[in-house]
């Protein structure tokens, strides 16, 4: 026995050997892949839909109540920072993140949490223009938490 | 003195040492480096954290089964004539319990909204999966047989649980060495992943920044379970046990009204079939099963899997970037092997080593839980046609 057949006797020892049968296995992979792209194709193509279906929705509730509307756009004040602020109407996405930036604030505050505070106001500050060690520094706590 | 003398010989000769030394050229060598082998899993578990959950109870067990005579009792309770702990424990992997029960773990612990939120990366998901038949077709080249070759080819989908399913159906006997390429590969993925992902995308494209995602509606989240339920599984019978239970899971999550029973999935149900897992597909590397020259091979091939997924996924990206007119970020492509949450993390950091203000983590999210999805669609297939 060569050589060359020594190390393919070891390496592919397996049991009953099947030599390659072109037609039976392209067509697995032919099959495989078009049968998961379509099947995936499908899914993509649903969702999509019914992420339509729901933005036409809500965007029907949201003119039917006015009322909701006017209450979301309340402004909101922080007692410690107020003159930077600049107001903005809030949305309903808006809320979510303004719960958050609260949040962000009390907990920094820790020890002083008595200090009743509102966010008047946010503005989102270019990811390019912010002070390089702040960007710096969001960097570093986002690296340590992923 | 002397009885003194016999019976320290006598406690020698039941000792495992003199079993390794009388067989040495037979079952010692072998129990020897499995032990080694066994030992090297737990520095990459304990000191290098790879996948620590799953190799901590897959090395163990593979300890203990290479222990000899107290191994021989947990080889002995892998056969029918004399059934042990091991034994039992085996059938979850052999009646396929297990990997669908980790799935209704992994499903109420992962939120889809990402993908919701940019249903085409779904497609990326589609495209990651190439490794898996890209590898087939190499391994049937080399004339491995079907099933196996299949088996082998699994290894691409970078999923541990669909990994085991597959193999323990197609090829019960490389259960061990699959699954130990399959969670390894997984733990590499932030060494496999960047060269590849570098080599095929140009400095532009890796600094390419993606639009936020738009919030997807507490409505969506709870239908979209129930619908790939339904598409999937008319479409594939054979991946309902997979994606039936990583819905269920998700459902549960989504739904909100069963919080109890979603912890209890996510935690208690999710740990203890994880060591379940773990210890009995350990148990059955032993030094015979695990020491052939088929197992380096079966290696080899599941890196390239992993290597031809990883870029067939930056290679569609790369397409839909040309699609979009570069609004996507062809980064996000590598994280459509599953590898859930490790791939979109590579993808983060590649994504900021270019530009520092660049977030693809979302982004990477949506093709990284779409692979999952993909991979138990490809399990699906193969055990339809190579069965």
């Amino acid at each position: 026995m060569s050589f060359l057949e020594s190390i393919k006797k070891f390496f592919l020892d397996f049991d009953n050997k099947e030599t390659f049968n072109t037609t039976q296995d392209v067509n697995v992979v032919l099959v495989g892949l078009v049968i998961v792209f379509v099947a995936l194709l499908l899914l993509s193509f649903i969702i999509s839909l019914f992420s339509y279906i729901f933005k036409e929705r809500s965007n029907k509730e949201e003119k039917k109540d006015p009322e909701k509307e006017s209450l979301t756009k309340a402004t909101v004040k922080d007692d410690a920072k107020a003159g930077e602020m600049i107001n903005k109407e809030v949305s309903q996405d808006e809320e979510e993140l303004i719960a958050v930036l609260t949040a962000a604030i009390m907990a920094s505050y820790e020890k002083e949490t008595s200090c009743k505070l509102k966010v008047t106001s946010f503005k989102r500050v270019s990811q390019a223009s912010s002070p390089a060690w702040n960007a710096a520094g969001r960097r570093d706590s986002l690296d340590s938490s992923l | 003195m002397s009885s003194f003398l016999d019976a320290i010989v006598g406690l020698y000769e039941e000792s495992g040492i003199a079993d390794i030394i009388n067989n040495f050229s037979t079952t010692g060598w072998q129990n020897l480096l499995m032990i080694l082998l066994s030992f090297v899993l737990f520095y990459l578990a304990i000191k290098k954290g790879f996948e620590p959950l799953l190799l901590l109870p897959i090395a163990f067990g593979m300890l203990l089964a290479n222990l000899p005579l107290a191994g021989l009792e947990i080889i002995k309770g892998m056969t029918p004539e004399e059934p042990g702990l091991t034994y039992y424990l085996y059938k979850g992997v052999e009646y396929g319990i297990y990997p669908p029960l980790i799935f209704l773990g992994i499903g109420a612990m992962t939120d889809f909204g990402p993908l919701l939120a940019n249903p085409k990366s779904l497609l990326l998901g589609a495209a990651a999966q190439l490794g898996i038949f890209t590898t087939f077709i190499g391994a049937r080249a080399l004339g491995i047989p079907l099933n196996e070759a299949a088996a082998i080819g699994i290894i691409g989908g970078a999923d541990g649980p669909t990994a085991i399913y597959v193999a323990k159906t197609l090829a019960p006997d490389l259960v061990p060495v699959i699954a130990v390429a399959a969670y390894s590969y997984m733990a590499l993925v932030p060494v496999i992943q960047p060269p590849i992902m570098k080599l095929l995308t140009t400095k532009k494209e890796r600094a390419i920044k993606m639009e936020n995602l738009r919030p997807v509606s507490k409505k969506e989240k709870i239908i979209f379970p129930i619908a790939v339920t339904v598409i999937i599984s008319l479409f594939l019978p054979d991946a309902t046990p997979l994606v039936g239970m990583l819905m269920l899971g998700n459902l549960m999550k989504e739904s909100g009204v069963v919080e109890r029973i979603t912890k209890a999935a996510q935690n208690e149900l999710m740990n203890i079939i994880t060591i379940l897992l773990g210890v009995s597909v350990g148990a059955t590397a032993t030094g015979t099963v695990f020491l052939q020259g088929k197992t380096i091979l079966i290696i080899i091939l599941g890196l390239l899997a992993f290597c031809f997924g990883t870029a067939g996924g930056v290679l569609f990206g790369k397409l839909m970037c040309w699609a979009t007119k570069g609004k996507v970020n062809p980064l996000i492509g590598s994280a459509g092997v599953s590898a859930v949450p490790m791939a979109a993390r590579v993808s983060q950091k590649m994504g900021q080593e270019e530009n520092p203000d660049n977030f693809l983590l979302m982004h990477a999210m949506g093709p990284n839980v779409a692979g999952v999805i993909g991979s138990a669609v490809a399990a699906g297939i193969l055990l339809t046609l190579c069965k």
